[in-house]
């Protein structure tokens, strides 16, 4: 069952010198319980197509299609709505609300949707759980750790248990131990949750914990083919 | 190296962010020019007085008075006399109300000080010049013709007078009609009072103003002018108050303006305490700013010190940036002064001239290039002075933490320190000093100025350091209500809040910007509505004893106006309607100042009325008014009822001598009791008016207090009043409802120019808070990019910003009103007892905190706008790029 389908993208931006090009038209589709890898050098794109298909940047030309619905063609409410229910976002510098409890950023989602803490705790305390940072459920952001953090974000995007998960960079801001353990998570998300996960990085070994591999150059797919055998395997207490 | 920092990095900051730069350079003008707009009116205001005393002095050094009363005509022949004395020239100084008859001013009334002069003896004091340039030799003409009358020729040309026109002045026998004989041109005494001045015959001027055989002042020339002359001037004074005694006040002209700063000072100081806090908004916002600013640069700055750039080269980068947008601020805050001070100069010396009054008019206004570089020094000192502390902050980024910025939590820069622990236990500290000031001071003890000035400055910067309290203490409970709700409304309440409290130091600068101001409206109206439920309660009570009040034309309320003969009286009592019972009589005053140990007092000096009266227009505080009224106006010995302000001031009480110093000596009177009167900061004695007449040798009326009939309309004798006396000697009178209505006009007029004071403090605030919650929005670009990624929509982006504008506003108010209400019970209680020598009952100002709630959210609603739109607009991709 495809998830994403991406159809002939570009997106040009522009400049005193006329437009640039960034992305040149790339096509490709996702289904349910992929783990993509995405990666190329810097400028090559890989960034913005991650923007236009979770709905925070507009493509110049082309479609973007999540569970067969075209996001081109949605309000600016029924995108957030869209980012809030059907997708879940990884950042590099993980952009929890400062202000929140790690447990209340993970329920963020549904509080933003209007739901009580009562009535979300009982998912976030178990997607906590199941990220191994239960037990920081009641700090705040400012005391956590780097790792902490990001398994908190993952937490909050994997909360309303979206079809699509997008990752930018998600280990980009820790350390290759904890950085390991993050992917592997991911990982586990894609597995035993049936999400589909589309990661860009820059980083090789990062990339390898994907069941597929999509390379961008130039503003163009220069190649997309499957990971016969991704790497990877969680710390006992996180199986 | 640190011009090139300063041209490649401060100049183009300030370009950089021309809206932050602008709004900043914007608020800190306004209070400049505030404060050199008040600091101008003040000090003109002064000099034109001191011109004025001067121009009437001449070549005089020394004058005799005796206050209002005036004195023998005979004591010029004691002066004479006196070795060193060269001439002497005696005047009657009168206020007189001239009536406008037509135009489009008909019936507004204008002071004109009339100068009644012996033109022999005034030619080698003062100059007199007419239009065409003479000087008048010839006082044949005029002594000749006892209804001439000279003008000035700006007094004439503002009222659309000519020579040989007819116009009608108060007199003691009522209205009289008066020929235009000459106009002065602004020469001499012409250019006093702003030219609102006027002569005649000396023996014209006693006739029409009621002073048979005496004089108001005599000037006096010496011999010397030259070397030595100071001694000679000690010399004669100290005979002339030998041979004269007490009673008579012998000055030097400078000593005259003394009076007036010595009179006005309190409500000047007020002025310029209020323009201070205006300034004071100015620099929390210079701070706000650059602070918000080195938040923004933490990277660039670090940048720099990792390139080499020591702690003091940013130090000193940071203030020149400062440096510069402060000239620019003092240099328009310069010229906005200028504007300001015109537009409130003519309120101010208003209100200065009914409360002191004298004829205050300010004929120029100085504002000059010194006016405008002291403005520019102070644009350029207080906007340093507000970045010092940041700028110390800048220089210690260590060049690591500043390189690690992305993404890291920006606020700390200006976020909360040890200090922000501490001042607001200070600001408690000095809060709860000046209560137990309070609770034990003696308002009988006067207070050094020193303390006098200290108090408000300690009260307003204590409230300001316990501003964190009321900001943490209100977040915190309410926070902990909201965690228990739930919806997305809630959460984002919530999330505001927190955002609030996440950066104390900024949310406080808000907070702090309109609290200023807020509490500038708080305490302004407390003082205005205290000081008006408390004199028009009294006034209420002290005139009940009949239904209205007679007097010449003048201002009635402030008892400025030409007294009358007494023989006004009979023809009163002979209208149809008026009660001439002893329940309600007719009670005729005499309303003069008199000096008091070098302080100017006032004399209520009253007609004996009968027991059956009750007295009800004596407030006595320590005896009934029966008792009080009954021994004022005892035939046994001479009493005197003392004002509470009085008593306090100079250690009386009822039981014990009062001393006073008239005309014919020194005589003691019996306090009889301690009264309530507010018509004299010094105080007031109440005096049987048969004593006037005896000591001051004084037979004048002020006002005339009487009851219509029972069964007779108080408007059908108003009317009859009217008709009758009105025509025949421009009586006036007044109803007591129109006696009140025009004393809270007087009250609020005094307090009126504070409305632009306020209005300017406010706009500092508003301007501050934008310009915060303009930078605050940029901050967290990021963050509001995460938030609209993670699902977020716009409304609740733009109601959460709008909530935190509102929370800063509701903070305002709440800490405005709590503290406000506290610093003003205080000032009433306290300070406005000390300075203004009243005790004066506080009014809690329900109207004002109204007032002060829906300014205080619309300020912030207003400041809203901005950001809120700014972030509805954020584009996600740009928002999350944002470092």
């Amino acid at each position: 069952m495809n998830i994403l389908k991406v159809q002939d993208i570009r997106r040009s931006f522009p400049q005193p010198s006329g437009a640039v090009e960034i992305l040149k038209g790339i096509s490709f589709e996702a289904s349910k319980g992929e783990f993509i890898s995405m990666m190329g050098p810097s400028g090559s794109g890989k960034s913005t197509l991650l923007q236009i298909i979770g709905g925070l940047d507009q493509a110049t030309k082309g479609s973007v299609q999540v569970e067969g619905q075209a996001i081109q063609s949605l309000s600016d409410q029924a995108l957030s709505l869209l980012r809030r229910r059907r997708l879940g976002y990884i950042f590099q510098f993980f952009n929890l609300v400062p202000t929140l409890s790690a447990l209340e950023n993970a329920a963020l989602p549904a509080l933003l949707d209007g739901k009580s803490l009562a009535s979300a705790k009982p998912r976030a305390m178990e997607l906590l759980q199941w990220l191994g940072v239960d037990h920081r459920a009641h700090n705040r952001p400012a005391q956590l750790s780097g790792g902490e953090m990001q398994r908190v974000a993952i937490a909050r995007a994997l909360f309303l248990d979206p079809p699509l998960i997008l990752a930018d960079e998600p280990t980009g801001n820790l350390d290759s131990k904890t950085g390991e353990t993050v992917l592997m998570l991911l990982q586990k998300a894609v597995r035993e949750r049936g999400h589909t996960l589309l990661m860009v990085t820059h980083d090789a070994k990062a990339a390898s914990y994907g069941t597929r591999m999509i390379r961008l150059e130039d503003g163009l797919l220069h190649s997309d083919f499957p990971i016969s055998t991704p790497h990877g395997t969680l710390p006992g207490n996180l199986q | 190296m640190i011009l090139n920092l300063f041209r490649f990095f401060a100049v183009r900051n300030l370009m950089s962010s021309p809206v932050r730069t602008l709004l900043t350079l914007l608020g800190v003008a306004l209070g400049i020019a505030l404060f050199s707009g008040v600091s101008a009116i003040n000090a003109s205001t002064l000099s034109s007085f001191k011109e004025s005393v001067d121009a009437v002095a001449g070549k005089s050094s020394l004058t005799v008075s005796a206050g209002d009363a005036g004195f023998s005509e005979q004591v010029e022949e004691k002066l004479k006399k006196i070795p060193g004395v060269r001439t002497t020239a005696p005047m009657i100084e009168s206020k007189a109300y001239y009536r406008q008859k037509d135009g489009p001013e008909a019936g507004k009334t204008s002071l004109i000080t009339v100068f009644g002069i012996d033109l022999l003896k005034e030619q080698s004091v003062r100059t007199y010049q007419t239009e065409g340039g003479e000087v008048i030799e010839d006082p044949l003409e005029f002594l000749n013709q006892p209804d001439s009358i000279i003008l000035t020729k700006e007094f004439a040309k503002l009222h659309d007078l000519k020579v040989n026109d007819a116009i009608e002045l108060a007199s003691a026998a009522g209205s009289r009609t008066f020929v235009v004989r000459g106009l002065l041109s602004p020469t001499g005494p012409a250019k006093a009072y702003g030219g609102a001045v006027a002569i005649m015959d000396i023996d014209g001027a006693r006739v029409n103003f009621g002073k048979e055989g005496k004089v108001d002042r005599i000037d006096l020339v010496l011999q010397d002018s030259a070397p030595g002359q100071p001694e000679v001037k000690a010399q004669v004074a100290a005979r002339a108050r030998e041979i004269l005694g007490e009673g008579y006040q012998v000055e030097a002209p400078e000593t005259q303006s003394d009076h007036l700063q010595h009179m006005v000072g309190a409500f000047q100081g007020m002025l310029s305490f209020l323009s201070a806090l205006a300034l004071m908004i100015g620099m929390v916002l210079v701070a706000n700013s650059v602070s918000v600013a080195i938040t923004e640069r933490r990277q660039e700055i670090g940048t720099l010190r990792a390139l080499g750039a020591t702690r003091a080269k940013i130090f000193f980068l940071i203030l020149g940036e400062t440096l510069v947008m402060g000239s620019a601020a003092g240099l328009l805050g310069a010229l906005l002064g200028n504007s300001v001070a015109h537009a409130l100069v003519g309120q101010v010396s208003q209100s200065l001239a009914s409360q002191s009054g004298m004829p205050i008019q300010v004929r120029e206004l100085h504002y000059s290039l010194r006016e405008i570089l002291h403005a520019m020094l102070l644009g350029t000192s207080v906007s340093v002075a507000a970045a010092f502390w940041p700028a110390r902050k800048a220089m210690n980024i260590p060049p690591m933490a500043a390189l690690k910025a992305r993404g890291a939590d920006l606020s700390g820069i200006i976020g909360e320190s040890q200090w922000m622990k501490v001042i607001p236990w200070l600001g408690a500290a000095m809060l709860v000093y000046l209560f137990v000031n309070k609770l034990t001071l003696n308002l009988s003890e006067p207070m050094s100025p020193a303390l006098q000035a200290l108090q408000p400055a300690l009260g307003v910067i204590g409230s300001a350091m316990v501003a964190p309290w009321v900001i943490h203490y209100t977040l915190t409970p309410l926070l902990h209500l909201l965690k228990n709700s739930h919806g997305s409304n809630i959460l984002v309440l919530r999330m505001a809040l927190e955002n609030l409290l996440r950066a104390p130091s900024r949310t406080l600068s808000n907070v702090l910007s309109l609290l200023v101001g807020l509490m500038l409206v708080i305490i302004v109206s407390v003082i205005n509505i205290s000081f008006k439920n408390s004199v028009s309660a009294w006034t209420t009570k002290a005139i009940s004893v009949g239904d209205m009040a007679l007097s010449s034309n003048g201002r009635v309320v402030a008892f400025q106006v030409q007294p009358l003969h007494e023989s006004v009286l009979e023809l009163i009592k002979k209208t149809p309607g008026v009660d001439l019972s002893n329940k309600r009589p007719i009670v005729v005053m005499r309303y003069m100042k008199v000096n008091y140990q070098g302080d100017p007092l006032v004399i209520k000096a009253l007609d004996p009325t009968s027991d059956e009266s009750g007295y009800p227009y004596i407030d006595a505080l320590d005896r009934t008014a029966l008792e009080a009224g009954h021994e004022l106006f005892s035939d046994a010995h001479d009493s005197v009822l003392i004002s509470e302000n009085l008593a306090k001031r100079y250690h009386k009480k009822t039981g014990e001598v009062l001393e006073l110093d008239t005309p014919t000596g020194r005589h003691p009177f019996a306090i009889a009791a301690t009264i309530r009167d507010f018509a004299s900061p010094n105080g007031v004695i109440y005096l049987n008016r048969n004593a006037l007449k005896k000591y001051w040798k004084d037979n004048l009326v002020t006002i005339f207090f009487l009851a219509a009939k029972p069964g007779v309309n108080p408007v059908d004798l108003q009317n009859t009043f009217n008709s009758t006396l009105g025509k025949t000697h421009g009586i006036v009178t007044i109803l007591n409802t129109e006696l009140v209505g025009d004393l809270i006009n007087v009250i609020d007029q005094s307090f009126s120019f504070n409305k632009a004071v306020q209005l300017a403090a406010l706009l500092v605030g508003l301007i501050g808070l934008l310009n915060t919650m303009l930078v605050s929005i940029f901050e967290r670009t990021r963050e509001f990019g995460m938030l609209r990624a993670v699902g977020m929509d716009r409304r609740q982006l733009s109601k959460m910003v709008l909530w935190e504008c509102l929370a800063q506003g509701s903070l305002g108010v709440l800490a405005a009103v709590v503290l406000g209400t506290y610093l003003s019970w205080l000032w009433v209680t306290v300070n406005l007892a000390q300075a203004l020598g009243w005790v004066i009952h506080f009014s809690f100002p329900t109207s004002s905190i109204l007032q002060v709630f829906f300014t205080g959210v619309g300020v912030a609603l207003i400041a809203g706008i901005l950001p809120v739109l700014r972030a509805s607009q954020l584009t996600i991709r740009k928002a999350l790029e944002h470092e």
